[in-house]
């Protein structure tokens, strides 16, 4: 697996897709594996609790499917593609730091069945999610 | 509006220190970097130490003859009794009786006191005292700006201590010691063991530094934050404010003063909302405004909360209408954008500390 690394430090594989929202979408054989990214939980910071939906719920890309809290805040998670979830990670709601230590393994949230494959056009290749991080750090 | 520095401002932006604002100054919220964020930050000062910038929070200096009399009528403490060398925690209250702010009153002697207020409320506390000491014979000093402040907290805080101001570690809680213009108290708001240094602030950067290399991390208000709340330590604009009397708070214990101090007269109402500590069944943070709910009926709201890390599950202080019976077990709901979860009372503290034990 290639890691390319953004300017301010933050981890961003190279065989993910990426949404403007920080979700990380994995695919393999028409199942969609979704996470949140390192820059993200390094935004949320210490994370204490993740809300996930149960298996067989159906989600839209774009709906919320869960939260995140940190002792700072709290996010909601968007479905970067739609489908039915078919696994959600079950050791996340009493591990939650395993976000901010592992996000793109331990930490994954949900696996979908995608309903559309199509829809992972839209989601940025690594490179392209390199840059919007890096804006983003710049503005600041 | 310019935010206002302390004098370590450099020394936190240099380890990292993620800034905010917080009452009008830019503080450190968290070192993620260097200490590791707020959930290690806390765990430190709990379990060893941590040191936090707290040059923000203001000093007023009252001195001269009348200056016992004065505090006894400002505060809700009689200072007739009070010691030399010794700090009290105490609130000035408007004149209706609602909570202006909480304070320590360090009396340095007999004619001499230095009260320690909240950053956000310098301008209108020094207001309110300035104009309630007109009958008074003391001198008023405005002292914010000329003294910075360090808290050095934890059970292993004495240590490291000890070897800068020796003697300080025979302090009993609640006392403090003078060397060479610097006040060393053996005060905090963390529930541990700790001190809180009262110095110049050309002084405050060495004196950083040096704990900083004894290798002692720099902690920011985050967890300043889930420590006081941990142990069940009131937060003005929060639990305290001014559409609150002390009685109906979490403020009540601080109510010594059997004079006709400056509000006193509120006391005799029927407080309206009654303190509740509560504790959540996973570690979900509570969140202040989170409505505290049963039977489809508001019954109040969450003042303060966060998640506790020392025991993985959300914990917040509330208000609750007065005539709400409940006690320790008892089960609410809490409320929060259309969804509730439940919560059950705990009694404070929420866990024990050095210096917070449970009654």
């Amino acid at each position: 697996m290639s890691t390319e690394t953004s300017e301010p430090g933050f981890k961003v594989p190279g065989d993910l897709l990426y949404t403007k929202e920080h979700e990380w979408v994995r695919v393999e054989d028409g199942v969609v594996c979704v996470g949140i990214t390192d820059y993200a939980q390094n935004q949320l910071g210490d994370i204490t609790y993740v809300e996930l939906p149960e298996d067989g719920e159906s989600f839209q890309k774009d709906k919320v499917f869960g939260s995140v809290d940190s002792l700072k805040t709290v996010a909601e998670l968007y479905s970067p593609v739609s489908g039915e979830v078919i696994e959600v990670n079950s050791e996340l709601p009493n591990n939650a730091e395993r976000v901010n230590e592992d996000p793109y393994n331990e930490g994954w949230m949900i696996k979908l069945e995608i309903s559309d494959e199509k829809e992972l056009e839209e989601l940025m290749l690594a490179a392209d999610y390199l840059k919007f991080i890096s804006k983003l750090s710049k503005k600041k | 509006m310019t935010l206002k520095k302390t004098p370590l401002y450099s020394e936190h932006i240099q380890k990292d220190g993620k800034m905010i604002e917080f009452a009008g100054f830019e503080m450190p919220i968290s070192y993620d970097k260097f200490s590791g964020g707020m959930l290690k930050e806390h765990l430190e000062v709990r379990q060893k130490l941590g040191i936090f910038d707290v040059s923000h929070m203001g000093e007023f200096s009252i001195s001269g003859p009348k200056s016992i009399d004065f505090l006894s009528f400002i505060t809700t403490k009689d200072f007739e009794s009070s010691k030399d060398g010794r700090a009290y925690y105490s609130l000035l209250l408007k004149s209706d009786g609602g909570i202006l702010d909480d304070i320590l009153v360090y009396r340095i002697h007999s004619q001499s006191f230095l009260m320690v207020v909240n950053a956000s409320n310098i301008s209108k506390d020094w207001a309110h005292i300035t104009h309630h000491s007109k009958d008074f014979d003391v001198l008023l000093e405005n002292k914010s700006e000329e003294i910075a402040l360090i808290a050095i907290q934890g059970p292993e805080a004495y240590i490291v201590v000890e070897e800068v101001f020796p003697g300080a570690k025979n302090l009993s809680y609640y006392s403090f010691m003078q060397r060479d213009g610097i006040l060393i108290a053996r005060t905090g708001y963390t529930g541990e063991d700790g001190f809180e240094i009262f110095l110049g602030p050309d002084r405050a950067v060495d004196l950083w530094r040096h704990f900083l290399n004894k290798k002692v991390k720099p902690c920011g208000l985050g967890a300043r934050d889930t420590l006081r709340l941990e142990v069940g330590f009131p937060l003005y604009g929060q639990e305290l404010r001014e559409d609150l009397w002390p009685h109906e708070s979490f403020s009540s214990f601080a109510l010594k003063n059997k004079k006709a101090f400056l509000g006193h007269e509120c006391l005799k109402k029927a407080p309206r909302w009654r303190p509740i500590s509560l504790c959540a069944t996973n570690a979900k943070p509570m969140r202040s405004h989170e409505k505290i709910v049963l039977g489809g009926k508001y019954l109040g709201e969450i003042t303060s909360g966060s998640t506790s890390p020392c025991l993985k599950r959300g914990m917040g202080l509330g208000l609750i209408h007065s005539d709400y019976p409940f006690e320790e077990g008892s089960i609410f709901l809490l409320e929060s954008a259309g969804k509730q979860r439940e919560a059950t009372v705990k009694n404070l503290p929420f866990i024990e500390a050095g210096r917070v034990k449970k009654k």
